[in-house]
């Protein structure tokens, strides 16, 4: 029935683990992923407790879809309370580890309190076992790990979920990472991991997911995947990637850049999709390589990239960086390039490399840098900070150490593993770290996306682009007219859909439809589009009361003073604002909450949540 | 009249079409998608010498000579 009903419980501090069943009355409640995960969370936690204490759980959780070959059905989330934010923390990841998590009879793994010493996991279906990682795997990279552990256990088909070294020394943006470049990216769930003294999560599976009604379930899922292929978006997403969005930010006017001083970038041309394809003088290829896919997904818009092998950041590194590796996505794209000012495209896709093996958030590390990058022009922070490197806008060279030191917690890079607005406080102007609820923007600068700078004010994980965006409305005039309702409708939808297992880029091709079919044939019961609705308002309100009884209040729901006073410069919104204050209230108002920003007791008794 | 039209994002096959276009005079900004045959299912913006002109506004939108056209569908990050 889509789910195995069971969730495994890991005691670290006791080095053990059992089986439990899966509630499945919060199942029905919540649908699974980032819905059920944040249910257990919320039941199980004090949301007052410091993220990186042992009173911490960490949530591996898998949607009802996940594995079982459902259109797209391959992503997981990791749920914890954010080392980046202390609010509520789900990051979703792609890949092939959720799938064979499920696979191995998992649900759900559950990790409490922290082991005496560093440890991994290593799932084979039933067997369960919590191995010694000191003076093996702990030091090491993520691509190391994974290479590691399989050679170890004699086994190249076992999928990871891994830290790096940043996860272990506590860079505050800590991700998560599998399947070498895929990663719960945000918020520092990889920091929790790290605080836990959990180094991988190891798996192998081989029994297989079933569903409620196989033949139809195979039926409605090969007509999603059919009809998904045949749209445009999907066809664009595996063509050009998310990467193409950068000539639509940068013409728009909200491509983030020097740290949003700029909201266009003069070098985008050499860091957008077309540079991508570009065929290089020094060897005769170009830096894109091929698409890659997650597990069950028809679309594969993920990048393949091979770093020049003549720049300066690999050419005397050996074979180490000049194989194929994940290359830039959208997101890591803005931050690594754009934001910093940098126009290398090879230089980003060297530090997003480094992000990936070393365990980082593109974007938080990118947006750091780039605050950094500013107070460094200003003067508040100086070569004898940094141990000699001058940290203007522009440089590439800057950006690649950033991203060695950093991911290695040498030197400077301690003060850049803060994160942005611990890193702006501790260097006298808080005001210049582009964050909410200390969480670092996306890749939209919100002067020129109205509905984007609701979302990121509102956003229960800090600032995010994926947790709810009004993108037809806000790239059809920059006002903020229609915002609220259409910001607090996708809110809902997304929360909704990050709980199925399925990839929130098939959402648009597949419908509510496709969706629904694929869960009625996959579940016991009946889901319709009115049950989704209400069950992903739901949960948003569930994630909302975490954070309020964490200690937030509304004064968090807002946006750096550079996006409320200092107008954009150029582009679709030249001379604007962000105008959060004409549209929080009228958000409030319809989600039911106080002026305040509390949930009413008429909406918590709507929504079955006390 | 001349229109300076780029396509952004690659729309379809229609990336191709970016470049100096000759078109009617009075042609509207909804027009020009029509005229170019864009894909229908998509619902795309656009920017008339770098500010966008709102949905509704498009059929009455008329374009001048030299206008610069910019088009693209929204598309989300990841
Ligand atoms: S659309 Fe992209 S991110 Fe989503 S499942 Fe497919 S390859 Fe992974």
């Amino acid at each position: 029935m889509a789910w195995q009903g069971k969730i495994l419980r890991v005691d670290l501090t006791n080095l053990s683990a059992k089986e439990e069943p899966l509630n499945m009355a919060w199942a029905e409640d919540y649908i699974g992923q980032r819905g059920l995960g944040t249910k257990y969370l919320m039941e199980e936690i004090d949301p007052k407790i410091d993220p990186l204490s042992p009173d911490n759980k960490l949530i591996f959780a898998t949607g009802p879809m996940t594995g079982t070959g459902a259109s797209t059905g391959g992503r997981w989330s990791v749920i914890t309370k954010g080392a980046l934010t202390g609010a509520i923390a789900c990051s979703n990841s792609g890949g092939h580890f959720g799938g064979e998590l499920k696979t191995a009879g998992w649900d759900m793994i559950i990790f409490e309190g922290r082991a005496p010493k560093p440890v991994y996991l290593y799932i084979q279906n039933d067997k369960v076992e919590i191995l010694d990682a000191d003076g093996f795997i702990w030091g090491h990279t993520v691509w190391e790990t994974e290479d590691m552990v399989c050679n170890r256990h004699h086994d190249p088909e076992i999928k990871l979920a891994s830290i790096g070294v940043a996860g272990e020394q506590g860079v505050k943006y800590a991700c998560v990472v599998n399947d070498r470049d895929r990663a719960a990216g945000r918020s520092g769930v990889g920091t929790v991991m790290g605080s836990k003294n959990l180094k991988t999560v190891a798996v192998r599976g081989t029994k297989g997911v079933s569903v409620d009604d196989p033949k139809k379930f195979l039926a409605v899922s090969a007509a999603a995947s059919a009809k998904l292929n045949a749209t445009a978006d999907a066809k664009r997403r595996s063509a050009v990637g998310t990467m193409a969005m950068m000539d639509v930010t940068n013409s728009w006017g909200c491509l983030p850049t020097r740290n949003c001083q700029d909201v266009q970038f003069e070098g985008a041309h050499n860091i957008n999709v077309a540079a991508m394809l570009r065929i290089r003088k020094s060897d005769g290829k170009s830096n894109l390589k091929t698409n890659k896919g997650c597990f069950a997904c028809t679309i594969a818009c993920g990048r393949v990239s091979v770093i020049d092998p003549t720049h300066f950041s690999i050419r005397d590194k050996g074979d180490k960086y000049k194989g194929a590796e994940g290359g830039l996505e959208y997101e890591g794209g803005f931050a690594l390039g754009p934001f910093c000012g940098v126009d290398d495209i090879e230089a980003a896709t060297y530090a997003q490399a480094l992000c990936n093996e070393h365990s980082m958030d593109p974007i938080s590390f990118g947006a750091t840098l780039g605050a950094a990058m500013e107070l460094f022009e200003i003067g508040a922070i100086t070569t004898e900070n940094t141990g000699g490197m001058a940290l203007n806008f522009g440089s590439a060279e800057a950006l690649c150490w950033a991203a060695e030191v950093t991911g290695t917690q040498q030197g400077f890079g301690k003060e850049l593993g803060l994160g942005s607005k611990l890193l702006c406080e501790k260097y006298g102007h808080p005001e210049l770290s582009m964050s909410v609820k200390g969480q670092e923007f996306a890749g939209y600068d919100p002067r020129a996306m109205q509905g984007m700078g609701l979302l990121y004010a509102t956003s229960n994980r800090g600032a995010c682009h994926l947790r709810g965006a009004a993108w037809t409305e806000d790239f059809t005039d920059v006002s903020t007219i229609g915002r609220a309702p259409a910001v607090k409708t996708a809110q809902d939808g997304m929360a909704m859909y990050d709980s199925t297992g399925l990839c929130m880029f098939a959402r648009g091709g597949i419908g509510n439809d496709g969706l629904l079919d694929q869960l009625n044939a996959g579940l016991p019961g009946t889901w319709d589009a009115e049950r989704l609705t209400i069950t992903g308002e739901r949960i948003w309100n569930l994630e909302r009361q975490f954070n309020l009884a964490a200690g937030l209040t509304s004064a968090d729901d807002t946006l750096p003073k550079r996006m409320l006073e200092e107008p954009a410069k150029t582009g679709a919104a030249a001379g604007k604002v962000n105008m959060l204050g004409d549209m929080l209230p009228d958000y409030y108002e319809l989600r039911g909450w106080t002026k305040d920003g509390v949930p009413t007791p008429e909406t918590l008794s709507r929504l079955s949540l006390s | 009249m001349k229109l300076d039209i780029s396509i952004v994002s690659m729309v379809g096959g229609a990336t191709g079409a970016s470049g100096i276009h000759d078109m009617p005079d009075g042609t509207t900004a909804n027009g020009v998608i029509a005229i170019l045959d864009l894909p229908t299912e998509e619902t795309y913006a656009l920017m008339v010498n770098d500010m966008p002109v709102a949905v509704p506004d498009r059929d009455s939108y008329v374009l001048n000579d030299g206008d610069k056209v910019t088009i693209f569908p929204p598309i989300q990050g990841g």
